[in-house]
């Protein structure tokens, strides 16, 4: 019986967690003028404001926005985030070099909550 | 937003025992609603930052179902960043975020316009960088418009 939740919850999960990452993505799809230097980076010319969700320049944050599910017995965890080294300082903000922080990975599941809970549920 | 957030802010920089953990700003304690912080602010200081804010209004429930009777809420999260110079002991720092969580877990609030129905703290997100401990929590407002 453990064991069929267990699986009907990881279904859910699945299906909650991809639909999350859709929503993640689409809010850091917002385009902007962008302009190579010579060394071949790509800036943006109007950034997004502190606090909204950051702007394309090259949409590798977009691309690297992953989702994971890990089943283990009685347990059932979904994630959504990614491997890119500027992805902690843009969602938490850095202090150190005066950055200020541009949510998009919590406010996806914040803002959401209602709709990826009725999805792991609905499974 | 502005209301809720100055709400916050009061509730923060109004305490005696925050403010003696906290280094001083233009007269007052280093508590901060801007994102980044002023150029010559001071650690240890305190940000509150905007994350996710959502509907949490009512169905008209007269009988007839006419509307009026209705309430318009915001379920609102709130980032509250707790911020020290890293001496080697993050005790302060710590120190900050347990007097933040005190003052504002299952605190009612007072915010104009709005009346305060949940006032949850959650989680602890550690963002230490080089020469800076950092620590977040999470405040969920569920506040209902007067």
């Amino acid at each position: 019986m453990n064991r069929l939740v267990n699986r009907w919850v990881a279904g859910g999960m699945r299906k909650a967690i991809q639909l999350g990452v859709g929503i993640a993505k689409k809010k850091v799809n917002r385009s902007q003028p962008t302009r190579g230097a010579k060394s071949g980076r790509r800036y943006g010319l109007k950034p997004s404001l502190p606090g909204t969700p950051p702007k394309v320049v090259t949409s590798e944050l977009k691309r690297g926005i992953k989702g994971r599910v890990v089943v283990q017995p009685g347990l059932v965890r979904g994630f959504i985030g990614g491997k890119l080294v500027y992805m902690a300082p843009l969602e938490l903000g850095s202090k150190k070099n005066h950055l200020a922080a541009r949510p998009f990975l919590r406010p996806t599941i914040l803002e959401n909550k209602t709709l990826l809970f009725k999805v792991i549920v609905n499974g | 937003m502005a209301d809720i957030t100055k709400g916050l802010y009061d509730r923060l920089s109004g305490d005696a025992t925050l403010q003696g953990l906290l280094s001083t700003y233009d007269g007052g304690a280093a508590v901060f609603t801007t994102d980044p912080v002023p150029e010559n602010a001071v650690l240890p200081y305190v940000t509150i930052t905007a994350l996710a804010e959502s509907p949490f209004d009512s169905k008209p429930i007269s009988a007839t179902g006419a509307p009026g009777h209705e309430t318009l809420g915001l379920d609102l999260s709130y980032d509250v960043g707790c911020y020290d110079k890293d001496d080697g002991s993050a005790t302060d720092v710590e120190d900050i975020k347990v007097r933040v969580r005190e003052l504002l877990h299952r605190h009612i609030l007072t915010i104009a316009n709005y009346t305060t129905i949940i006032a949850d703290v959650s989680g602890m997100l550690q963002a230490d960088e080089d020469g800076v401990f950092g620590r977040i929590v999470t405040i969920r407002l569920v506040v209902e418009e007067v």
